[in-house]
């Protein structure tokens, strides 16, 4: 099927060149920066790009990179099972049964006794945080190291739009009573309606009780701040850190809520889509973004569309602006990675 | 690489990721051309480099192969794991007991059961040459001098029953590629 005003190349002739293997699985620097400029240059091409890459993927039955990437932190979390890594406080008041072990698959017990050592640590570790971890009900992490967004699907069906620089730990299969996540980082969620099986959020010190709902949560450990959005639905927040009374809000749809970690309150804010304001000046942080959160950023605060045009796609930006309008914020970014912007309307072009 | 193996047996973790990175998808397609299951195959590895850094001193510093030591260690660990009933059968000389079929294998790794039928289907689509082709140029991953020589064909051959089970493929089954 080759759509008019489409890419010059066709799926099958990028799958059948060596050269593009080689790029695809970084086979040879030069094939790789070939393909790579060349596609850069034309966009069409990208999409035919990654229909030829999910053919190759799958003929050469290799592991899908986001699944290796989970394989590669399941060998480096399990080498460091003694060390302290408690970003998931609250959990559940289930205590593990006692051969909880890793790795989590219960097949013949047999080969459990290889690791007596790895698995000794685990159950230490894993009893103190007291995480369920017991065949299918074990948790999962999904780590987003990269700079755009991931998209992950959970075993009820509900969508989790995972930021970059952000993880969340899971239940392959969700127990019957509740349904738990624990969050780092920034995610959005579009939980399935289940009254049976209330959805939590555990994020640092806050939970989200959700029954049927699209929502934000972004919660950056460094941060002072953590923030509940509610796009459409019913939410509960609620703050769970130790030794503290529970502050409790509900929210209805444009409301959010803000946990401010240093004087440890809970306050709820009305929250609209930002009407375009040009003029306004406001305060945003960036710390790593790439361009899609830098465009979300900006148009949440002043209501702008920023669209990247340029053949630089995959930067990330580091900064804080403190009473600027969405033009002084674009100009100093544009000056930082040599790129140029036009302001037309309401939406800025960055070329 | 020779390098990389001494630093790991010497207790460089460093070095030991490194060694993850470079050779898992290689010991995965091993493993699973073995095992047709991808759960058990990425778990025996989990445990097979779990293993290896526990044992990092006492393993011998100078191996010359590092991917057959590896492959080795792997088909060992899953044999292990196989069924008994496997192992009976292969021991039998039972025909169906033997290694899983490239076509086996693509089914196998589909992870829905719907995905799985609409595959299978399709691929009964593709002759058995067809299926020789793919499995040679994009499993074991030859290029079209080697798989000529070796099936005695010429490279122009190769390269349209290659192309021609491409096509066959994508036309069978449009649900392989989501954007169409």
């Amino acid at each position: 099927m080759n759509k008019p005003g489409s890419s010059q190349y066709q799926v099958e002739d990028l799958v059948m060149d060596q050269s593009f293997v080689n790029y695809y699985f970084e086979l040879d620097e030069n094939d790789r920066k070939q393909w790579q400029s060349r596609i850069d240059l034309d966009p069409a091409s990208a999409i035919v790009a990654s229909q030829a890459g999910e053919i190759l993927e799958q003929l050469s039955l290799r592991l899908p990179g986001a699944e290796f990437d989970q394989e590669y932190e399941r060998l480096k979390h399990s080498l460091h099972t003694h060390s302290v890594h408690g970003n998931f406080p609250g959990l559940g008041t289930t205590s593990p049964p006692l051969n909880t072990i890793i790795p989590r698959r219960t097949r013949k017990t047999r080969y459990l006794f290889i690791l007596p050592v790895v698995a000794l640590l685990a159950f230490c570790v894993f009893y103190f945080y007291r995480e369920p971890s017991n065949g299918a009900n074990s948790l999962v992490e999904k780590v987003n190291k990269g700079t755009r967004p991931v998209i992950l699907t959970l075993n009820d069906q509900t969508v989790v739009t995972l930021g970059p620089n952000s993880s969340l730990k899971y239940q392959k299969s969700f127990d019957e009573a509740a349904r738990k996540v624990y969050l780092q980082g920034e995610a959005e969620f579009n939980v399935t309606k289940d009254a049976k099986r209330p959805f939590f959020v555990y994020a640092g010190e806050l939970v989200t009780t959700v029954l049927g709902t699209v929502f934000r949560v972004s919660h950056q450990q460094a941060d002072s701040l953590m923030l509940v959005e509610l796009l459409s639905g019913k939410l509960k927040v609620e703050t769970n850190g130790p030794g503290q009374s529970t502050q409790t809000i509900f929210l209805a749809p444009s409301e959010r809520v803000i946990y401010n970690r240093l004087d440890k309150k809970l306050t709820k804010q009305s929250w609209q889509e930002a009407a375009p304001t040009p003029g306004k000046r406001g305060t945003l942080n960036f710390r790593k973004d790439d361009f899609e959160s830098v465009a979300r950023k900006i148009k949440d605060e002043f209501g702008l569309t920023v669209i990247n045009l340029s053949a630089k796609k995959a930067w990330s930006f580091t900064g804080s602006f403190t009473n600027s309008t969405a033009k002084e914020i674009v100009e100093n970014i544009c000056i930082v990675k040599q790129l140029a912007y036009e302001l037309k309307a309401d939406t800025i072009f960055i070329k | 690489m020779i390098n990389n193996w001494r630093l790991v047996t010497a207790g460089n973790e460093q070095a030991f990721l490194e060694l993850f990175k470079q050779e898992y998808q290689h010991l995965f397609a091993y493993g699973f051309s073995m095992t047709a299951d991808r759960e058990l195959t990425k778990d025996c590895i989990q445990e097979l480099f779990l293993e290896l850094w526990e044992k990092r001193t006492t393993l011998n510093n100078e191996v010359s192969n590092i991917r057959s030591y590896l492959f080795t260690w792997l088909r060992r660990k899953i044999s292990f794991q196989v069924s008994k009933d496997q192992k009976r059968r292969l021991l039998a000389g039972d025909p169906d007991a033997s290694e899983p079929s490239y076509e086996e294998l693509l089914v196998a790794m589909e992870t829905s059961a719907e995905k799985k039928a609409k595959l299978s289907k399709a691929l009964t689509a593709l002759s058995g040459q067809q299926l020789q082709m793919l499995r040679l140029k994009f499993f074991e991953n030859m290029s079209y001098v080697d798989i000529a020589q070796r099936e005695k064909l010429s490279q122009r051959t190769v390269y349209n029953l290659v192309y021609e089970a491409l096509k066959r493929l994508r036309q069978s089954i449009p649900a392989l590629l989501p954007f169409l």
